[in-house]
């Protein structure tokens, strides 16, 4: 646990952190880009539709009084 | 194509909806109360549960957890059905969460008003209550995941995703921000100490906002600006890169509310730059809203929910950069404690969420009663009130701000601060003030508009309880009747990963933002004077937190010369060692209070002065806005909590000696008499066994410890003989304004004297009748007693001023003069 302390310190001292949380989110970031412009059109089109696919309808629907 | 019956369930959607208003509205309400309260204090009503710092939390609680949380269920029950193609997993846990949540709200309502608070900013429910919420919590996460599961669509789309992360990120918030040692049913310790509490604290709050007030709505924006629209989301990849770049972003800003503040470096420029990289996500979403609208404005002109919708996401595009830019050091020093972090939650507020969730309401509602809007005029004219609240709202609050901070930060040219008397500061502003009020009365009335709106749309209509649709069944997709059989396992593994990668991401983030601090004797410096508090210090603690005072008055002094010459000198990260919880604050509408309690600094007030002030602060300066807290002289202290409170800190690692619990409550009555003996001495008549006494024992706590002794020593050293005795007309006049913004609190308008200060114009002295001791008095004070050193606020030539204004007054025998002290000096 001491170990770890005095690394973690270290750490700080040295903006290893800054490093760290840059490399992280630069990878992150790149990862999210290349899956985001890979997908088919096909399936982002299908997607994007998904909220005005209502099958809205129908028959009888159960209404209540107010 | 085959397909298959389902029923929505529009009920529970309704029932949501209907607490959505009625908690907006009853949170506007007392919004609008406190905005009054700012502007004139008469309007705390000299009542325990009706003060600013209790109603304050209410306020904010309300709007965000009832009128927001409300909001996002509603969104969520509704959109979530039709989006999965399925009613909800199962009808009992929705009206468990309902219900639960419902009565939650009640419970924070009834113990904040009560003073039951951890003062955690938007965390400042009783443990009690945060089971409860853990619980309820956790119902809705298991009624959504079923719902998921049993969806009747292979891929979820992004506004479940939103869902998800939101769920997901405040379970982790609100689990490890509420780690509390109970004391009694309602009252607890944080196990965070100081700083390390007051990073815990700002991960949660600032991502209480992101995963609360953000996320869920961009959820809700994803499927409700579409659905108005008619038409899809410009570009659902860049939905996607906005999800994940925010969920990653987000978790890591929340030093962004500690900058210049007692947290280490390298952490406020962590805050700073994942908050500057967030206008890059956060923009991406606003864009992505507004062109969902391209070829469509002329909807916009005709429609006001696709109105309410478009400025709703403008706001949060203002929002999400001037965030940003105020988490940028240089912007920080100017906005931070001032109307303008007001100004700045206000547009995510009223705008952003306000606007949202009226917009989603106005489609909603005649949907539901299968009808048609009552009135699409007082939609109109509602867009406008509330669009004007907002900035009659929001521009006196950034004019406030900049007013303010410009006089706090003001030098004359010898280096003096230009407005040493904070209240010289709030007097400016009030006009800002009262402006706020008539903004709140716009956006309320057209809230009020919109409820009666929402009525006769009711009226109008037939609920629609069960909607009954059709849908294609899933191929090689088990429908919900067969039970037993295996689900496609990938379908299932889906959600699943997908809430693996969230975790992944908020964890991460997380780790690395607060664990090094986790172990506070490894990162801060001990401070070898500062001694753990009194038992009476501690009662009195736990009455600042009780009465909401951090609201107003900050405890943190930042590094810069004009606070370090208003306030003393600036705060250090090992002195909040034994502080369960932080008190540092985030606004001062007061002066900050770090180091009140430091004999000879610059806030330092007697006993006397503090029992007066709080019974009637007005009294003691005519213009100011805090409150009277009248019933902390006649409530009496419960000692009986002592032990338990003592206990507990012990255990939390604060050093008390072995065995103290037991004989705490002597050394309290021991501390309580001295304090109470000094009052009776300056003719008030007060037991030791009153609230207040443990109030102004705290107080003159603060920054005692680690006061530097040359404060003290300074008075005797430095002495200078009195300079020439002014009598021209001029001067005495400008020595007369002086005095009063100097003096004339506790000496009174003419000198006549008051509760605190002894009549000038009599001849009887305390501290010597000559022009050498009258000049000595004046310029060195006597900070003991509760008389500033008016050498360290004026000029030496100001100072001269006062000075022979004092002696012309001599013999004046104003009215109301105050009995002779001292002892007579012949002139």
């Amino acid at each position: 646990m001491k170990l770890i302390q005095y690394a973690l310190g270290e750490f700080a001292a040295n903006g290893i952190y800054q490093a760290i949380a840059l490399v992280i989110f630069m990878v992150v970031f790149i990862a999210i880009l290349i899956y985001a412009f890979t997908l088919k059109k096909s399936f982002v089109d299908q997607m994007a539709n998904a909220p005005l696919d209502d099958f809205r309808s129908l028959e009888n629907s159960k209404t209540e009084q107010p | 194509m085959e397909t298959e019956r389902i029923h929505y369930d529009n009920k529970i959607v309704k029932y949501f909806a209907y607490a959505t208003i009625f908690w907006g509205i009853i949170g506007m309400v007392v919004g609008l109360l406190i905005a009054l309260q700012l502007a004139h204090p008469f309007f705390n009503f000299k009542t325990a549960f009706l003060t600013f710092g209790r109603i304050r939390p209410i306020h904010t609680n309300a709007i965000i957890f009832a009128f927001v949380g409300n909001a996002i269920f509603t969104g969520v029950y509704h959109s979530m059905q039709r989006l999965l193609k399925t009613r909800m997993y199962s009808n009992f846990l929705s009206y468990f969460h309902f219900w639960g949540w419902q009565i939650i709200i009640v419970l924070a309502a009834i113990t904040l008003a009560l003073g039951f608070t951890l003062s955690k900013e938007y965390a400042e429910l009783e443990w009690p209550i945060d089971i409860l919420i853990a619980i309820v919590w956790l119902v809705f996460g298991f009624n959504m995941f079923g719902t998921i599961a049993q969806r009747r669509v292979q891929h979820l789309y992004v506004a479940i995703w939103f869902y998800i992360a939101s769920w997901v990120t405040v379970t982790v918030l609100h689990v490890f921000n509420s780690i509390e040692i109970p004391i009694s049913l309602l009252k607890s310790y944080p196990v965070y100490a100081g700083l390390q509490d007051a990073l815990v604290q700002w991960w949660y709050g600032h991502n209480a906002v992101a995963f609360f007030l953000t996320t869920p709505y961009l959820g809700l924006m994803y499927y409700y600006l579409p659905k108005q629209a008619n038409r899809p989301i410009y570009s659902y990849r860049m939905g996607i890169i906005h999800f994940w770049a925010l969920v990653f972003i987000y978790i890591w800003t929340g030093p962004h509310h500690l900058l210049y503040q007692s947290v280490p470096n390298w952490a406020q420029t962590l805050g700073t730059v994942f908050s500057v990289m967030l206008i890059a996500p956060s923009w991406g979403g606003m864009i992505n809203g507004l062109l969902t609208l391209r070829g469509a404005w002329d909807k916009v002109r005709e429609d006001p929910v696709l109105k309410f919708m478009v400025v709703a996401v403008t706001a949060y595009g203002m929002s999400t950069f001037e965030g940003p830019m105020m988490s940028t050091k240089l912007v920080n020093a100017i906005t931070h404690f001032t109307d303008w972090t007001i100004g700045h939650v206000h547009i995510g507020g009223m705008a952003w969420n306000g606007f949202l969730t009226f917009s989603m309401l106005y489609y909603l509602i005649p949907r539901l009663f299968n009808t048609k809007l009552y009135s699409v005029k007082w939609a109109n004219t509602h867009f406008w009130l509330g669009t004007l609240g907002i900035l009659f709202y929001a521009i006196p609050m950034y004019w406030a701000a900049i007013t303010q901070s410009l006089m706090w930060k003001e030098f004359t040219e010898e280096g003096f601060l230009r407005y040493p008397n904070f209240m010289e500061t709030v007097v400016q502003i009030l006009p800002m003030y009262y402006t706020r009020v008539l903004g709140g009365v716009l956006y309320l009335t057209g809230a009020v508009l919109f409820v009666v709106n929402m009525v006769k749309t009711i009226k109008q209509g037939s609920f629609v309880a069960d909607e009954v649709v059709n849908v294609p069944i899933l191929e090689s997709y088990p429908s919900r009747r067969m039970e037993g059989e295996r689900r496609h396992s990938w379908l299932e593994r889906r959600p699943l990963q997908f809430t693996f990668w969230v975790i992944l991401a908020v964890v991460i983030a997380s780790v690395i933002s607060t664990v090094p601090f986790m172990s506070v004797k490894s990162n801060v410096a001990s401070i070898e004077s500062l001694k753990p508090y009194s038992p009476l210090e501690l009662q009195g603690r736990d009455i600042y937190i009780r009465e909401g005072c951090y609201t107003c008055h900050s405890q943190m002094v930042r590094p810069f010369r004009s606070e370090t010459e208003r306030y003393g000198d600036y705060a250090k990260a090992g002195e909040f060692v034994y502080d369960h919880p932080f008190q540092w604050g985030s606004k001062r509408t007061g002066p900050d209070l770090l180091r009140a309690g430091v004999p000879g600094g610059k806030l330092y007030k007697t006993a006397a002065w503090h029992y007066n002030h709080f019974l009637d602060p007005q009294k003691m300066n005519e213009q100011s806005i805090m409150p009277a807290y009248p019933w902390l002289i006649t409530n009496t202290l419960d000692t009986t909590s002592t032990a338990a409170k003592i206990k507990v800190m012990k255990w939390l690692g604060v050093p008390y000696p072995d065995g103290f619990e037991k004989v705490a409550n002597q050394e309290l009555m021991a501390q309580a008499s001295q304090i109470a003996t000094e009052l009776n001495d300056n003719g008030i008549d007060i037991t030791p066994d009153k609230e207040i006494i443990a109030m102004i024992a705290y107080l003159h706590k603060l920054g005692r410890d680690i006061a530097l002794p040359a404060a003290s020593e300074k008075s005797e050293k430095d002495i200078i003989p009195a300079p020439e005795l002014l009598t021209d007309e001029a001067s005495l006049v400008e020595g007369k304004n002086l005095f009063a913004t100097n003096c004339a609190a506790c000496h009174g308008p003419q000198g006549q004297g008051n509760a605190v200060g002894p009549n000038l114009t009599d001849n009887y002295w305390i501290h010597g009748g000559s022009n050498d001791d009258i000049f000595k008095s004046i310029s060195q004070g006597f900070p003991e007693k509760g008389m500033p050193a008016q050498n360290t606020m004026l000029k030496p030539s100001e100072l001269q001023k006062i000075y022979s204004f004092v002696v012309s007054i001599i013999g004046t025998n104003p009215p109301n003069a105050k009995a002779p002290q001292g002892e007579l000096f012949n002139r």
